[in-house]
């Protein structure tokens, strides 16, 4: 296989929200950056067709909008996975900074009249989400990256990172379509990848037909374990609210312009599961439509009748900014929400943070530093950031401290160590061998499979040791998996990675013996929040056979 | 299933190829127009169709997406 070799300052993995964010920021400060995507950055990653919300405060004057009740709202929604020290340091001071990127690269988050449009929703006291039109914003940011001089690999996908004297030195990858192996030496790496999909069977049958973007497969979160990093929070599951059917993003534009959910007798029912009805969080409204359709009071509906024409009109076009073919679906199920009630289901599962201002995946510190040596981490795959609002602010962080890093004599720039190389290699290449036969897809299905029994809704110590069994099983097949095209072999490693992830998220949630964040983590033998021995995270690390290990970490909130 | 392409107004100009997060489009060698290589990993995202600068792409939802019968959640 042909191999091409680059030499850098600051690595990339991955060139979303965060990752280009982070490119901008270490250029601003004259260090080199190379950025691999497994895709074409202009259009790769959760908001490559567009986006639609910005959550924000901004200091206008009433007490709901300030740094302060930010971090109270994340204090209280996010209580045991949320660490504030480091969500002031990478969202509050980099908040500003991150508005004038917004209108620096051409994409404001201000009408053309220069206000801001805010909506309020998922629990927050008060219009935090600023509405605006993000259908350019993913081309606009590539663009701005690349004339600011980034070297970018499109369609490299990362599959290692290279450690040599237990210091990170690069990253290793493959292209998606030629098969060259890429070998990149820096001094500092961003792990980038957006969080981990795909781990949990779609209602459809359809697994790329998701909520959050199909190739983002934890491979960041893989990739950093394997390294010796840590990741927190791996034990959520994180569900939605979507059209039946169609797994699409919109659900805080719906509520967030005052659609209501109702139930087949026509009743809106949210005020039995949460106080605060339709503004409650979202894993309370994914609680009340499971608990709807299990009392047998399906199906379930979002109505927005009511709405003005006004609100119509923006509500129909900010959907549109947030998945694109949002009117498409509307047209061809012939839906028109003046006139129709939408039937609204739960989406597929996906591991993820608690809520929208608290992530989960591999755990950073204040500086977006992990606790190896030269790694970093920003946006949905690292444990503190979720939302573009965090993916944004903790890009800019981490291009900042990356780039201080960098220049620093603690990152020694060491030269790639060739046994590991050879490994790697090794182990990128071997699905191509003739000799296996079993599709990806297969793979991928029981691995869906078993989490959907195991780890969904409601969890038990039962049903998460047979959920671990059956990985064992599946395993022993990992070498089996064949790829016969580049294309594929991506897909191959992606299954893989969701292994590892998968293994984490039952090592913690066996561990974590309480129940919190609703159906996150709803255990049926411990279904009591129990603060007193839990409150704080659990972080999950490789141990020296090569197997999950727990740890602990208390969080203290006085 | 999505996305779909008209083969009348496609000039091969490959934009949607280089659009695609999930590297779903591929270009015909032989007629020289895009297709869609692997159909059932479209994520219904509609890049491709915003970037074609001759708007020879629509969106077709698939049956499954049409028609999701069947399932009770949990
Ligand atoms: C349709 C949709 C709408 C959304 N709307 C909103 C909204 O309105 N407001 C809001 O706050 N949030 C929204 N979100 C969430 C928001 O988009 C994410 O939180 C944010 O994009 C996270 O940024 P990120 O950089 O972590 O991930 P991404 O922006 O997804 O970037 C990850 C990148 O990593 C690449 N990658 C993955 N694996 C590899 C690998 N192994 N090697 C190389 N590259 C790799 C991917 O191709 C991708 O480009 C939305 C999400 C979706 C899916
Ligand atoms: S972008 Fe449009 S014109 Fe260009 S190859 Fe694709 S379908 Fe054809
Ligand atoms: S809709 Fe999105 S995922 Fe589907 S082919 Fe077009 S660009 Fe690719």
């Amino acid at each position: 296989m042909a191999e091409e070799r680059l030499q850098t300052d600051i690595l990339i993995i991955g060139g979303g929200a965060a990752g280009l964010n982070a490119a901008l920021s270490a250029r601003e400060a004259g260090r080199e950056v190379v950025i691999m995507d497994k895709a074409v950055i202009e259009r790769s990653g959760h908001f490559a067709g567009g986006i639609d919300h910005f959550a924000a405060y901004l200091n206008t004057g009433p007490s709901w909008d300030t740094r302060e009740a930010y971090l109270d709202f994340t204090a209280r929604s996010a209580r045991g996975a949320t660490n504030l020290e480091v969500v002031e340091k990478i969202y509050c001071d980099q908040l500003n900074t991150a508005i004038k990127r917004f209108d620096a690269v051409g994409c404001s988050l201000r009408r053309s009249d220069n206000t801001f449009f805010r909506t309020q929703s998922y629990g927050q006291p008060g219009p935090w989400w600023i509405n605006f039109n993000g259908k350019r914003l993913k081309p606009l940011l590539g663009q701005a990256v690349r004339k600011a001089g980034c070297r970018v690999l499109d369609r490299v996908v990362t599959a290692d990172i290279l450690i040599n004297e237990g210091q990170v030195c690069g990253a290793a990858g493959f292209h998606i379509r030629s098969g060259t192996f890429y070998v990149v030496q820096a001094k500092a790496v961003l792990i980038a990848t957006g969080g981990t999909n795909r781990l949990y069977q779609n209602p459809t049958g359809l697994s790329f037909n998701c909520w959050m973007c199909p190739a983002n497969t934890g491979d960041g979160e893989a990739i950093a374990y394997r390294a010796g990093a840590r990741l927190a929070n791996v034990e959520y599951l994180r569900m939605t609210l979507i059209p039946r059917g169609f797994s699409a993003a919109g659900l805080n534009a719906l509520v967030g312009m005052g659609g209501i959910l109702v139930n087949g007798t026509g009743e809106a029912f949210m005020k039995r599961y949460d106080p605060l009805g339709m503004k409650g969080p979202r894993y309370k409204l994914v609680e009340g439509v499971l608990g709807e359709i299990k009392a047998h009071r399906g199906p379930v509906f979002i109505d927005c009748r009511h709405l003005d024409p006004e609100a119509l009109t923006h509500l129909v076009a900010t959907l549109s900014y947030d998945k694109d073919t949002f009117p498409d679906f509307f047209e061809q199920k012939g839906i028109d929400l003046s006139r129709d009630l939408l039937e609204i289901a739960t989406s597929e599962g996906m591991q993820g943070g608690p809520n929208e201002v608290c992530g989960s995946g591999i755990k950073i510190d204040a500086d977006c530093a992990t606790n190896v040596p030269g790694l970093f981490a920003a946006g949905n795959s690292a444990d503190q950031c979720r939302s573009l609002h965090m993916a944004t602010t903790s890009g800019i962080r981490a291009g900042c401290t990356m780039a201080t890093y960098a220049a620093n004599t603690d990152a020694r720039g060491l030269p790639v160590y060739q046994p590991q190389l050879d490994g790697i290699r090794q182990r990128i290449y071997g699905p191509l061998n003739e000799s296996r036969s079993m599709d990806w897809r297969e793979f991928e299905d029981v691995l869906q499979r078993i989490l959907t029994e195991g780890m969904g809704p409601v969890r038990s110590a039962w049903g998460m040791k047979q959920a671990w069994q059956n990985l064992d099983l599946l395993e022993k097949w990992k070498n089996e998996v064949r790829a016969r095209t580049y294309h594929d072999l991506c897909r191959t490693q992606e299954v893989y990675n969701m292994l590892t992830v998968a293994r984490c998220m039952i090592t913690a949630a066996r561990y974590r013996k309480e129940s919190r964040f609703g159906q996150c983590h709803s255990r049926l033998d411990y279904p009591q929040t129990d603060d007193e021995r839990w409150l704080g995270q659990i972080a999950v690390d490789r141990d020296t056979t090569g197997n999950p290990r727990t740890q602990f970490l208390p969080i203290n909130y006085d | 299933m999505p996305p779909v392409f008209d083969a009348n107004l496609c000039t091969g100009c490959g934009t949607c190829e280089d659009t695609c997060p999930l590297d779903v489009i591929y270009m015909d060698e032989q007629n020289g127009r895009s297709f869609a290589k692997y159909p059932e990993e479209c994520w219904h995202c509609g890049s491709c169709r915003q970037e074609c600068p001759v708007e020879a792409i629509q969106i077709r939802f698939p049956l499954r997406v049409m028609v999701p019968a069947g399932v009770v959640p949990y």
